[in-house]
């Protein structure tokens, strides 16, 4: 069969396929929170089902499918049920534009050109940036729609708070962007070709550094879950949903940090490949899928030793440090490139 | 190269410790005088607007929080909160009344569900005005017995009030821990009393049991252990960025404020004021053991973390200065018409028989007249007033418990501070609703 | 600010130190106790449902039916009824405990003046029907191969045996669920004495 086909029958797996594999990936995330947040806090986690307690989180799933569906009577109905898909459909767009293999080159699957992402946009970071800016109408919309004050105040904080994150992070990429002379994730990621000190931490050690703290804001995690914070707002935008409903935002969140743990290692420590060019025979997706892992367990770590912070002081590190610094950082590079050439 | 790896520990440990400087800079810092405090209190309160849009929310009285069905309705312009109107009485059990038709002996177990974290500390503070009233004399060591299990009480709050209290402001890592480590000391009452929580241990005249086998081994263990964990609590705490952020200069009760609204306790102490009735009005073994009462000087909620986690150091000291001077002896005092008699003589000797009948029949022989008496509990200063008319019931029993002032001071002190920063400055309060609500 | 505080600052040193703390707690031993695979032994004062003494020449139960134990009891749980026997001996006919009730305190059993009632070590009294809360003498009797102090006339503190070195686990249920010890069961027959790892302390 001809190329063309041939590409859209590859295409059409792996549209199928990395969705499927992310799924399954966020269910046992989700395990791994728990089980790790025991081993933090000096206790087992969960060890009842199955080896090890693997399949809790399956557990959890049919025991939410089974609960009752109740959407509070004055809510409004549509936006209360579209919420949740707002947050996590963004995410699925920003992967199919990911690497997590060598892109290009010569024929190496069945004669054919197999290229391991899904699609190869010129653009890809400013996708990134741009429906990463959906996922804020999902959390304002849910507190709103709920009809209850606490949701009203946790969703417009927390709208609040992913919006000023965003400047920040839209500012330290484009040192990256910078460095790599094009804003394709496949050119940045073929820019860090070598070993692992030709990746872009090095140079860019302040700009991966605001740019981890900005999206632990985005993912509303520890320390900037203010608006899911039990103690003072019940559960914020969450609290009137339940059964899966609740279980779709749980699912939402760990999928926005699967991915941004792989931008965060496509931009900052080389994507899909290896440290040391010795271990080049190891394939791609191995070495993305450890560096995404690793991310993980350090977003996780954070969240299960720091506590949060109060919002204004939230707000005033997003716009009165992190702001400054990725700016200063995207000018020290400029001029650093321009000199170096 | 064990020789390398111990010098290397001990060039990077000091540096490790000290990686944060600031304790002598704190120490030499001047102290804050009551103006200035005010003036930052004033400074971090946030301008009432009039007439902006007022919502209305109940942190009702199920709320995870964690501290009882304490109700605060919050008026709230955003994030700040413009009234607090509380609501306490969810766990009102009538504990007073049922005081009134129960002998001195039967009310002991119904003090433990006062403050129920520290049981013993509120049976110990009912003892000591029963005693007063009746004249009673305890021995040595049901006294040296008493401090130390008094002692393990005020441990056990202050490591629980360091989880509850981290725990509000963000992460539940902490709880786990600090409920870790409290399982030793309540695995030492446990081997003590027979309960781990109500503990009913304080007898009119001493205690019910000596110290068993055994006891006097683990407790210099735990106590030995202890302080180190401390160590490590304040190594994840004390200098924090985040928790200087959210407990530096937030929530300030002046001395003013704390003789205002009758705040006693670890605040009180934050404020400056060096007032502990351990030393002021001494009871039980206090006055023979020899430790320092904590003072800090800015009265918020950073100086009541700083003031708790010194009493723990403390209070391991006065541990073990008790076990190490323990005299010999018995451990409560026989009175034929006041006190429960030993088991062992009940079923020796008629005498003690009858004692027994009558004691539990009748009561106690308690002279006509009332009397106060203020023990320092974990949580502040307890006081039992007791009227009495001559009978083996009390007439009226009043105990006035530390959380139900500091819950009701709490109100007129943060209007006009935000939602997260009242979490906080509750948490750093210490309420039970046990202790609020009798 | 001095540049070594900025330098601290901007590199986390104090977030990395609270990280090494739960970092070392990730890798070390856990403490759970895996409940009811695993089961913590009391200690010999724990106070746990009460028990009955019997006689062991007659059979019958040491208890007199003095009515101390019901005068003492702060919640008013117990219930005795006496009668004398055909031999003149006092002794219950009826003898009920509430456990709704009661606080276990203590008292009844320090005050009696023949050590006929104890408080044994048992602990898991959950049940599914409400009136198996009222514990009649014959659950009592029977329940007094759970009792686990010595009252008999002995100078105090003498009686009890020497207390562990530390938390000790012994074997549990594994498997079963809780109820599968309910009250209704019948007193529970004691757990096997195997010690399981001992966690000195």
């Amino acid at each position: 069969m001809s190329d063309p086909i041939a590409q859209l029958i590859f295409l059409i797996i792996k549209a199928i396929l990395l969705p499927v594999i992310i799924v399954m990936m966020v269910a046992f995330i989700i395990f791994f929170e728990r089980k790790f947040a025991g081993f933090f806090q000096g206790r087992v986690g969960p060890t009842y089902l199955g080896p090890w307690g693997s399949f809790q989180s399956f557990g959890d799933i049919f025991k939410l499918l089974s609960k009752e569906d109740l959407i509070p009577d004055k809510a409004d109905k549509p936006v209360f049920r579209m919420a949740p898909y707002l947050i996590f459909i963004p995410a699925f767009l920003v992967m199919a534009v990911l690497p997590f293999g060598p892109v290009g080159g010569e024929a190496n699957l069945f004669g054919y050109r197999f290229d391991y992402v899904i699609a190869n946009f010129d653009a890809a970071l400013v996708l990134f940036l741009a429906v990463g800016a959906i996922s804020v109408y999902g959390v304002v919309l849910a507190g709103w729609s709920s009809n209850s004050n606490f949701s009203l105040i946790g969703g417009l904080r927390a709208g609040a708070q992913m919006v000023s994150y965003e400047l920040a992070m839209g500012f330290s990429v484009v040192g990256v962007m910078l460095m790599a002379n094009s804003m394709s994730f496949v050119d940045i990621v073929n820019g860090q070709a070598g070993n692992f000190w030709n990746w872009y931490f090095i140079p860019q050690v302040v700009g991966g550094v605001i740019f981890f703290i900005a999206t632990l804001a985005e993912l509303n995690r520890t320390p900037f879950d203010l608006a899911e914070a039990e103690q003072e707002l019940v559960a914020g935008y969450l609290t009137e949903y339940s059964g899966m409903r609740w279980g779709l935002f749980l699912f939402a969140e760990y999928v926005n940090m699967v991915v941004i743990s792989a931008i965060m290692s496509t931009l900052y420590f080389g994507g899909w490949r290896a440290p040391l060019e010795v271990l080049d025979f190891i394939p791609g997706p191995i070495w993305l899928f450890i560096k995404i892992a690793a991310f993980i367990f350090l977003y996780m770590w954070i969240r299960w030793t720091i506590f949060r912070y109060r919002y204004n002081q939230l707000m005033s590190i997003g716009w009165k440090v992190l702001l400054p610094l990725s700016i200063l950082n995207l000018a020290v590079t400029a001029v650093v490139i321009a000199i170096v050439g | 190269m064990k020789d390398l790896l111990q010098n290397v520990r001990q060039v990077v440990m000091p540096l490790l410790a000290d990686a944060h400087g600031p304790d002598e800079a704190r120490e030499e810092a001047p102290r804050p005088t009551l103006e200035e405090l005010k003036a930052r209190k004033a400074r971090s309160r946030q301008p009432l607007e009039v007439g902006s849009e007022v919502i209305t929310v109940s942190m009702g009285p199920q709320h995870p929080s964690m501290h009882g069905v304490y109700r605060a309705e919050l008026d709230l312009d955003g994030e700040i909160i413009v009234d607090v109107r509380p609501e306490v009485g969810n766990l009102h059990r009538g504990v007073e009344k049922l005081c009134e038709e129960r002998t001195y002996h039967q009310i002991i177990p119904i003090t433990d569900r006062l403050d129920y974290i520290a049981g013993f500390a509120m049976n110990h503070g009912y003892c000591e005005a029963v005693e007063k009233l009746m004249d009673l004399e305890v021995p040595a060591r049901g006294r040296y017995i008493r401090t130390i299990a008094s002692e393990l009480c005020r441990l056990s709050n202050h490591i629980l009030w360091l989880g509850v209290h981290i725990m509000d402001l963000g992460t539940q890592t902490f709880f786990c821990i600090c409920f870790r480590d409290r399982e030793y000391v309540l695995d030492l009452l446990e081997m003590l009393t027979g309960a781990r929580l109500t503990h009913s241990f304080a007898r009119l005249g001493g205690v019910a049991k000596d110290l068993p086998d055994g006891f006097e081994h683990r407790c210099r263990k735990a106590i030995e252990f202890l302080p180190k964990r401390v160590a490590e609590y304040e190594r994840i705490i004390k200098h924090n960025r985040i928790y200087y952020k959210r407990a530096k200069n937030v929530g300030i009760f002046t001395s003013e404020d704390c003789f205002a609204w009758r705040v006693t306790g670890p605040a009180l102490r934050a404020a400056g004021v060096p007032r502990d009735l351990r030393k002021d009005d001494p009871y039980a073994a206090y006055d023979e053991v020899d430790f320092e009462v904590a003072v800090e000087y800015n009265a918020d909620v950073y100086d009541r973390f700083l003031v708790r986690m010194k009493e723990i150091r403390e209070s391991c000291k006065i541990i073990e200065q008790c076990l190490d001077n323990m005299p010999a002896g018995p451990f409560v005092a026989r009175d034929i018409t006041r006190t429960l008699p030993l088991k062992s003589d009940v079923m020796r000797d008629s005498a003690s028989m009858i004692q027994d009948f009558y004691q539990v029949f009748k009561g106690p022989a308690v002279p006509k007249g009332e009397v106060y008496r203020a023990t320092e509990a974990p949580k502040g200063e307890m006081g039992v007033y007791i009227r009495s008319e001559g009978a083996g019931r009390p007439a009226r029993i009043r105990f006035t418990t530390p959380s139900f002032y500091h819950g009701q001071a709490l109100p007129p002190l943060v209007r006009g501070e935000m939602v997260s920063d009242m979490v906080a400055i509750f948490a750093s309060i210490d309420v039970v609703l046990g202790d609020c609500d009798r | 600010m001095g540049l070594k505080d900025v330098v601290k600052k901007g590199t986390f040193v104090d977030i990395l130190l609270g990280m090494s703390v739960t970092g070392t707690y990730f890798v070390t031993d856990k403490v759970t106790v895996e409940y009811p695979k695993e089961k913590l032994q009391t200690y010999p004062r724990f106070r746990g449902v009460h028990a009955l003494l019997s006689d062991p020449d007659t059979g019958d139960t040491k208890c007199v039916a003095c009515m101390l134990c019901p005068t003492v009891c702060p919640a008013q749980c117990i219930r005795v009824i006496g009668e004398q026997t055909p031999e003149g001996r006092s002794h219950p006919a009826e003898f009920e405990i509430d456990l709704s009730r009661c606080i276990f305190c203590g008292l009844c059993e320090e005050v009696c003046p023949v050590a006929a009632i104890v408080m044994t070590k048992v602990y898991e009294l959950a049940t599914y029907d409400k009136n198996d809360f009222l514990l009649d003498k014959e659950w009592l009797m029977a329940n007094a191969v759970n009792a686990h102090k010595e009252l008999v006339a002995l100078p105090p503190g003498a009686g009890e045996t020497r207390p562990p070195a530390g938390p000790v686990k012994i074997a549990g249920t594994p498997g079963a669920p809780v109820q599968a010890a309910g009250l209704a069961a019948g007193p529970v027959s004691p757990p096997g004495t195997s010690v399981g790892v001992g966690e000195g302390n």
